[in-house]
């Protein structure tokens, strides 16, 4: 698969701290990719350094296999950008701001008025009037607006109500549908789990996770209460390498277990067994043992 | 161009204040002056010669040799380096402070252009507020028949300019480096300031005449510009501090991150 995104040994200091610490991953072409971790992870000092707007220490970025450098802001032509704390003109008109910034790259798109459509953003109320969800709106839209092969959005859905976090996801949805490639930031394990179908996960400016939603679901910790009526020993169920955790009461044992339930099944069929009941376990619970 | 217009669009209601500011002022000194022109010579008499020299007021019983004083001495570089201070400090260091930046920075705009652009709102701003200046002079002129030269109302709008845009350079500079509208307006006004007392000390007290070299009053109005035109010299000086502040400027932004 092609790679839109690619950072290879990525770091960053800010005076004495170390916010990136010589990162790795890669965005596939035409999917929805998702940066968790928490606040201060390195999340956004990551998006800074891809869109030039901060300097890496060392490292190197290439979007669509071209380098980033300092000189090179060409690149951006493609990219689209929704800051986390994103602060727009107040004192102007979300129409105005949107044809102030397709001004300045010659860019006639008319896509503003489909998407505050959607989103029923007033586009002729001041800014400053706007309260911080609708200006939020304001981001999104210019962001989309662009027709950019690349978005990427820092914290998208912030101040949004549900409604709309809705909307921002069957936009994405179709852009992905479009060819058109998304990363994006958040520390809402819920956001993340249902948009992105790669996952990246830093902590304190590290990578300790990159890999496919897919996967992901494959290391999901599930849990299975069993009631024997031939209880099986300790020293048997820690032999189990798919078993992470159990705990045991009386006749009834709970297994907690990762990856190939095939083994768990081939042991339990060795005991007489009373009840069996399974509980689903979610994406964002597994995401949650990263932090 | 679009940087360079909004920014000045952005700036219109300062713009508009420091402009009838300067029309306001203009107009009335002149006013004042043909109310006093008979009896300046005896009103000069009154003062000791040192506080003459620090007022910039010389031999010159002129209107122009009033203006070199009351006008191109303090006031009017008063208000023009308040003005550039002002746009100087806030055109592109407050769009950082506030982080509007950012997504500018994030289209397809290098920072060389977006840098350039806001200067120039800011060079057209001080040549604007000149302008008004010098038309306010002209139009004096005609309303109170004071034989002003047109030659002296060039000099006074151009000398005017060129105070404006150094001091508003080094504000812009310190803006560039800082990414702080408060400290950029601190230094551009330390600056302006400094320079003004160096000018008054280096006149009144010989001693200490080497003041002068790091005076930026000096090189503006040491030739009473509005009398004999420009020191070549000064006016030299001058635009190097403004190329060198530009250029710097240009170099420390893009070199540093934007302040998230």
């Amino acid at each position: 698969m092609k790679k839109s995104i690619t950072v290879k040994n990525l770091s960053k200091y800010y005076g004495d701290f170390k916010a990136l610490d010589s990162i790795n991953f890669s965005v596939n072409k035409g999917t929805i990719h998702g940066l968790l971790g928490e606040n201060g992870a390195g999340k956004t000092t990551t998006m800074r350094c891809l869109l030039g707007l901060s300097y890496s220490d060392s490292g190197n970025m290439f979007i669509d296999e071209q380098e980033i450098s300092k000189k090179n802001h060409k690149i951006r032509k493609n990219i689209s950008y929704l800051a986390g704390d994103f602060k727009p003109y107040e004192n102007i008109k979300p129409i105005e701001y949107f044809k102030y910034i397709l001004k300045l790259e010659n860019n006639s798109s008319k896509k503003y008025y489909e998407l505050s459509e959607r989103f029923k953003l007033d586009l002729n109320k001041k800014i400053k009037e706007l309260s911080k969800g609708n200006k939020q709106k304001v981001g999104i839209v210019q962001a989309l607006m662009r027709n950019s092969n690349l978005l990427i959005l820092d914290e998208p859905t912030s101040g949004l109500d549900p409604n709309y976090q809705r909307v921002f996801r069957e936009l994405i949805n179709e852009e992905k549908e479009l060819g058109n490639t998304i990363l994006l930031s958040s520390h809402d394990l819920l956001e993340i789990s249902n948009c992105c179908d790669f996952i990246t996960v830093i902590k304190e400016g590290k990578v300790i996770s990159s890999e496919s939603k897919n996967d992901l679901v494959k290391k999901t910790i599930k849990k299975v209460s069993v009631i024997f009526i031939t209880v099986p020993s300790e020293k048997d169920i820690d032999k189990i390498k798919c078993i992470k955790n159990f705990e045991i009461q009386g006749n009834e044992i709970k297994f907690f277990i990762s990856s190939d339930i095939n083994q768990f099944v081939k042991f339990i069929s060795n005991y007489k067994i009373k009840e069996l009941e399974t509980e689903s376990s979610n994406l964002s619970e597994t995401l949650l043992e990263y932090f | 161009m679009n940087i360079l217009n909004n920014s000045i669009i952005h700036n219109r209601k300062k713009i508009l204040v420091f402009s009838f500011g300067a029309i306001f002022y203009t107009i009335f000194l002149l006013y004042i002056w043909t109310l006093m022109s008979d009896s300046f010579s005896q009103l000069l008499d009154i003062f000791p010669k040192q506080i003459k020299t620090i007022a910039g007021f010389g031999d010159d019983l002129s209107t122009a040799g009033f203006l070199n004083g009351e006008f191109m001495h303090l006031i009017g570089p008063l208000i023009i380096g308040a003005f550039a201070i002002t746009i100087g400090s806030t055109v592109l260091s407050s769009e950082e402070e506030n982080k509007t930046i950012d997504q500018f920075l994030s289209l397809s705009i290098s920072r060389n252009r977006y840098f350039t652009e806001k200067y120039f709102s800011l060079v057209l701003s001080v040549l604007f507020l000149s302008l008004i200046f010098s038309i306010t002079l002209k139009i004096s002129d005609l309303i109170y028949d004071i034989n002003l030269n047109l030659s002296n109302i060039i000099y006074a709008g151009l000398a005017l300019f060129i105070y404006g845009i150094t001091v508003g350079s080094i504000t812009y500079l310190s803006g560039s480096i800082f990414a702080k509208t408060s400290q950029a307006a601190g230094t551009g006004a330390a600056i302006a300031i400094i320079g003004y007392i160096f000018d008054s000390v280096y006149k009144t007290v010989s001693s200490m005449s080497f003041l002068k070299y790091i005076s930026l009053h000096y090189y503006y109005n040491d030739n009473k510009v509005i009398l004999n035109g420009f020191d070549i010299l000064h006016l030299i000086i001058l635009l190097i501090i403004i190329i060198l502040s530009f250029c710097l400027g240009m170099y420390i932004f893009n070199k540093r991150d934007i302040k998230s």
